[in-house]
């Protein structure tokens, strides 16, 4: 049984043998950045992707836009607004979601009486309560931050339900024997315990963080990375509409990066 | 209940009662799914004494240290500690946990030093003192590694470790050795023999392996099964270091082993033929 897999491993180890050795993983990941813009540029300059799609939407002068942008003070602003908005957001639902999520992890009647109606909210588009939203909170900044809380709560509460699951009783124990009160308890069991599972859900929370604030900056904000996206339309400034593209992907991935550090940073094994 | 080796010779040899159990006894749950884990038992452990306990799996063994420890209370008797009744945990009198319990998050000398913290001892202090335990237990070269990348016998010595830091005057040990290999076990026994002899602590450990009980106890009481009762006390009058083959070791486990022998279902069969 054990034989094949080891061969197998062999076979592909000498396929990738003259490759993964001289370039290694970030060599590779940069050889995969470049291929992609590449194909994104050969496809805008051909015309593949239809007549109205040239070489303003190609990344070469997405990414010369960037640069000007930058320059210019404009993206740090836009960027600056949506950020604050996201982490807004993501702080709400964390505020809210974490210890909601302790209190369902640890009570099964709580936990059986919520489980639906969570499920139901979880998978509600926040794009749906768009005018929920506005009727709520009027326009500007605030249902921005609303609907992207909404979107972020459940992922961390139910993550942080789940890691609530994995504190073992007998640590409980342990700090009790020593004499430790339920103050002990909390900060040197639970906390350390769920902060892993609550980062993890803190990172999906960002994902969908990111999906809804774009959206949503298109309605009544004038200003972050949606609004830059619907203004740069507008102007039929395609290249710096790329730019703006470009900027959210490089900003979701770094923000990502920045937690998963974090979570790795905190996380434990049995 | 035999008890006729316990006498007055002991109790003069060995210092005061540290511990009574006085007709404790505990019963789980209610009406017909009730089950009486431990019947009224009475028990003196001596101030410095080495005590342990055998018995079959499910004899309340467990039931009876956590009574001592203060996780749980007894529902008739009592049980008194330095001649306070016992109403909760306290770190004068620590269970040491059968599967370590060790933090997984934290590293070995982060595990030495949790009772340090609830005590609120300085951090450095702190320190010292978990790197000294440490280095008394040999790990000074794994202090910074995490329980799960310790072997079982590591883990357990950082448990204890942990448990010598808060200075104790009582350890209650449960099982402490079950899960290591029989070469680790007895390598932790006999360190945790020189710690008792060096260190002056009334040990009550729990054991199902009656070679251990010997090996390590001042007496041996032998439990029945559940309801848990003690069935007799044996004295193990035996020097250091004591050779687990010579005929006095020997003897005292036949001595233990006839007691399990007069465990009422054993001798069932010969009454129904």
């Amino acid at each position: 049984m054990s034989a094949a897999p080891v061969a197998a491993r062999g076979i592909a180890g000498q396929q990738w043998g003259s490759w993964g050795p001289r370039l290694g993983d970030a060599g590779l990941r940069l050889l995969g950045v470049v291929a992609f813009l590449s194909l994104w540029q050969a496809a805008t300059r051909a015309g593949l992707l239809g007549e109205a799609f040239g070489a303003d939407f190609g990344p070469v002068r997405g990414l010369r836009a960037l640069g000007r942008m930058t320059a210019s003070g404009v993206l740090v602003e836009q960027s600056s607004a949506s950020l604050g908005r996201l982490g807004l957001g993501l702080g709400i639902a964390v505020l809210i979601g974490a210890p909601l999520g302790v209190l369902v992890g640890y009570s099964r009647p709580l936990d059986a009486a919520t489980s639906v109606v969570f499920q139901f909210l979880r998978m509600t588009s926040p794009l749906a309560l768009v005018p929920v939203a506005l009727v709520a909170f009027g326009v500007g900044s605030r249902p921005v931050v609303f609907l992207v809380a909404f979107a972020a709560l459940w992922p961390v509460l139910l993550s942080t339900a789940h890691g609530v699951g994995r504190v073992s009783p007998i640590w409980k124990r342990v700090v009790r024997g020593f004499g430790g009160g339920d103050r002990a308890v909390v900060r040197r069991v639970i906390l350390p315990a769920t902060v892993p599972d609550l980062l993890q859900g803190v990172r999906l929370a960002l994902g969908v963080g990111w999906v809804v604030i774009v959206p949503a900056e298109m309605l009544g904000v004038d200003s972050g990375l949606g609004y830059q996206i619907l203004d740069a339309r507008d102007r039929f400034a395609y290249d710096e509409l790329v730019a703006t593209i470009l900027a959210i992907g490089l900003l979701g991935y770094l923000t990502d990066l920045a937690l998963r550090w974090l979570k790795e940073r905190y996380s434990w094994n049995v | 209940m035999e008890r006729v080796r316990e006498g007055s010779a002991r109790r003069s040899a060995l210092g005061n009662e540290i511990i009574v159990v006085d007709g404790a006894g505990r019963t789980f749950g209610r009406g017909n799914t009730s089950v009486e884990a431990l019947a009224a038992t009475t028990l003196e452990v001596y101030e410095g004494e080495f005590f342990c306990l055998v018995g079959p799996s499910g004899c309340g063994k467990s039931t009876l240290l956590n009574l001592i420890a203060g996780f749980d209370r007894p529902d008739r008797g009592r049980v008194l500690v330095q001649g306070r009744p016992v109403t909760g945990p306290d770190p004068r009198r620590l269970l040491v946990f059968q599967d370590y319990g060790l933090l997984p998050w934290r590293s070995a000398i982060g595990n030495v030093e949790l009772g340090l913290e609830i005590a609120g001892i300085p951090r450095e202090e702190r320190r010292s003192r978990a790197r000294a335990l440490l280095e008394r237990m040999g790990l000074s070269a794994f202090e910074d590694k995490k329980p799960h990348e310790l072997s079982g016998g590591m883990r357990q010595r950082v448990n204890i470790a942990r448990s010598l830091a808060v200075d104790p005057d009582i350890l209650l040990m449960d099982e402490p050795f079950g899960a290591v290999d029989a070469l680790t076990r007895m390598g932790l026994q006999a360190d945790l023999l020189e710690l008792h002899r060096a260190g002056g602590k009334t040990v009550v450990l729990v054991t199902h392996d009656i070679e251990e009980a010997i090996y390590l106890g001042d007496r041996v009481a032998v439990m029945s099964e559940r309801p848990g009762a003690i069935r007799a006390i044996v004295n193990v009058d035996l020097a250091w270091p004591r050779g687990r083959t010579s005929a006095e070791f020997t003897h005292l486990r036949e001595v233990i082993l006839e007691h399990f022998r007069l465990v009422p279902e054993r001798r069932a069969p010969e009454y129904s033929i």
